[in-house]
């Protein structure tokens, strides 16, 4: 069970955005899309989610994704968008109470606690959403995703969870619980694909590795195949290296300016 | 009895307002109930329901008179107005929630005026009418012509302010106050060439008043405003998705498309058949759904219901006042909301102002 993207491109007005994108990312793995601002992430993820018409192949646990009804669609991916306008002033239990109803789990309270409490916000139920910080609202919306996505397998096989920048208005140490949440979720069998922009942790928590630049796949596969210092010099248009960690694993920092 | 197992599942999760929004219903309910039979009892002729029901209990047959007054007249004017307030309520809670606004309201953006010209130009161009088409619509066709002039409006407005998916309120409230420019120069110029009957008929309608009410009236705009209100109740799931946005509410598995669509419909059939019957009467649509979401929290599934019963109530009970102020003279029922309205409204703007970025 797989997501496969086949010579996918969008059109957005004129502009071609992304063209012969190819990715098989397999449930039961963490799938990291990287690259530059503008480089196509995010519409590539909007055409994971079906939001955008896109031309090529598409599909999800062997569904053509927009051959596949929203509803249906909805209970094998949850998705996590880069930013969530929220209109009322709805609690922060609400509105995880939003996603577990998309489920199919009755709404209940430990569904609903549990999910808060896999986020670090546990007590936060009552608050109002408007008055939390921008990174307790980043992680109120996982909770909904998680609340949304359920188990990782489900009786229609893997359910997946799709991330547009999950990290980005966390401190390091919510970051760290998000990626091991994200990690978990594809242990357990499920499957998540994430835009991510930090490098080191795309190395440490990616299985896979998509790097796109101005629209096309740059590279693809494990981190260290992909992160290598002059091709992420050449795509970022900054010089970068990659170190080996002596305890394993790799850091991917800026050079030191010469002299 | 309740096990403890049960209980846990019933038990709410802490900020989950559900609960409180039922119990809400309920005093609404016996509300609206109260202030409908306060309003049948009271009024310019001194016929009492109590003495009525007291009369029918002891199986007297009733007075004549009274008979009239009170079937004829406070019966068909407590329906209307439970309807419009209903109507006019739910219709504000229902267009809030697709723009995704707390600001936007019929009476506000443009809606309104559009139903005040499709009325207007049945009154003044019905006549012009083949007599046949004229006779077969009847009194139906000032709310049908005001349902018109509203959805044209609505649609226009939601196709000025709404880009890919996402509304900016400054382009709604510009746009509804152009809308409402532009409709208001079409009905000046409407009322220009209208005849002295028909500038009767025109006066008549646009007092914002129940005064009008009688069965003829209730059966050609009553439909219309239920089907709106029944429309509005199977829009609460996708409201609540469009809350966090086109595209969450798209990832949620709800159809978006189909609940603008609807939600866009609903909001017109009920604004025109309301404006139609009752002229322009503002704020319900306003405040009613502000004071519910700050009582219990934004969940259309509680909030839709409740507004039509909150609304419904204060419509009767500002209809009530207006007839018992000043009686046996009447004043204009707008006037009331608008004191009433315009202040709370105010208020709850100073309240909110620190929490919700309008």
């Amino acid at each position: 069970m797989s997501l496969v993207i086949h010579d996918l491109s969008v059109r957005l007005g004129h502009r071609e955005v992304l063209t012969g994108i190819d990715l098989i990312a397999c449930a039961g793995e963490v799938t990291a899309i990287i690259g530059p601002n503008g480089s196509g992430k995010t519409t590539l993820m909007r055409a994971i989610t079906g939001e955008l018409a896109a031309a090529g192949g598409l599909s999800l646990n062997g569904r053509d994704i927009r051959a596949t009804s929203a509803a249906v669609m909805a209970t094998l991916r949850a998705v996590l968008a880069q930013a969530t306008p929220l209109a009322f002033p709805f609690t922060v239990a609400e509105i995880v109470r939003l996603g577990a109803e998309v489920g199919g789990s009755p709404p209940t309270a430990r569904v609903i606690e549990h999910a808060l409490a896999r986020v670090d916000l546990a007590g936060y139920g009552a608050r109002l959403y408007q008055q939390l910080s921008g990174g307790e609202q980043q992680r109120v919306h996982l909770a909904r995703v998680l609340a949304q996505a359920g188990a990782p397998v489900g009786p229609e096989g893997p359910r997946w969870l799709l991330l547009d920048e999950p990290v980005s208005a966390l401190d390091i140490g919510h970051q760290m619980m998000v990626m091991r949440l994200a990690r978990d979720f594809a242990a357990e069998g499920g499957g998540v694909v994430a835009v991510l922009h930090d490098l080191n942790l795309t190395a440490r928590f990616a299985d896979r590795v998509l790097l796109l630049a101005e629209g096309r796949v740059a590279a693809c596969g494990t981190p260290v195949e992909v992160l290598t210092g002059p091709r992420l010099g050449g795509v970022y248009d900054c010089a970068l290296q990659v170190v080996a960690l002596p305890q394993g694993g790799m850091l991917v920092a800026p050079m030191a300016e010469a002299g | 009895m309740v096990t403890a197992e049960t209980a846990m599942h019933l038990r709410r999760a802490e900020g989950d307002r559900s609960g409180i929004a039922r119990r809400v219903t309920l005093v609404l309910a016996v509300a609206m109930v109260a202030v409908s039979l306060l309003s049948l009892s009271a009024g310019a002729s001194g016929v009492s329901l109590s003495g009525t029901l007291a009369a029918l209990l002891r199986g007297e047959a009733l007075d004549p008179a009274d008979r009239l007054v009170l079937l004829q007249i406070r019966l068909p004017r407590l329906a209307m107005g439970l309807l419009v307030g209903a109507a006019l309520a739910v219709s504000g809670a229902v267009m809030q929630g697709l723009f995704r606004n707390p600001l936007a309201d019929p009476g506000l953006v443009g809606v309104s005026a559009g139903a005040g010209l499709g009325a207007i130009t049945a009154i003044v161009l019905g006549s012009a009418l083949p007599v046949g088409m004229a006779a077969a619509l009847g009194p139906h066709l000032l709310p049908i012509a005001a349902f018109a002039g509203g959805w044209t409006a609505t649609m226009v407005l939601y196709a000025i302010a709404s880009r890919h998916g996402r509304t900016s309120v400054a382009t709604m409230l510009l746009g509804g106050i152009a809308l409402a420019a532009l409709t208001g120069a079409a009905s000046g110029l409407l009322i220009y060439m209208a005849d002295d009957s028909q500038l009767r008929d025109l006066t008549f309608w646009g007092m914002g008043s129940l005064a009008g009410a009688s069965w003829t009236r209730l059966l050609a705009a009553a439909p219309l405003m239920a089907a709106g209100l029944i429309a509005a109740l199977f829009l609460a799931r996708g409201l609540n998705g469009l809350a966090l946005g086109e595209a969450a509410a798209h990832h949620m598995g709800l159809a978006v498309e189909r609940t603008k669509r609807i939600a866009i419909l609903s909001v017109a059939v009920s604004t025109g058949a309301a404006v139609a019957v009752s002229g322009g009467i503002g704020f319900v649509g306003l405040v009613v759904p502000h004071l519910l979401r700050l009582a219990t929290g934004p969940d259309h599934r509680r909030l839709l219901p409740n507004a039509a019963l909150l609304g419904a109530t204060l419509l009767v009970l500002a209809d009530l006042l207006s007839r018992t102020i000043v009686a046996p003279a009447e004043l204009p029922i707008g006037i009331i909301t608008a004191l009433a309205g315009g202040p709370v409204f105010i208020a709850i703007l100073l309240r909110q102002r620190g929490i919700v970025d309008l």
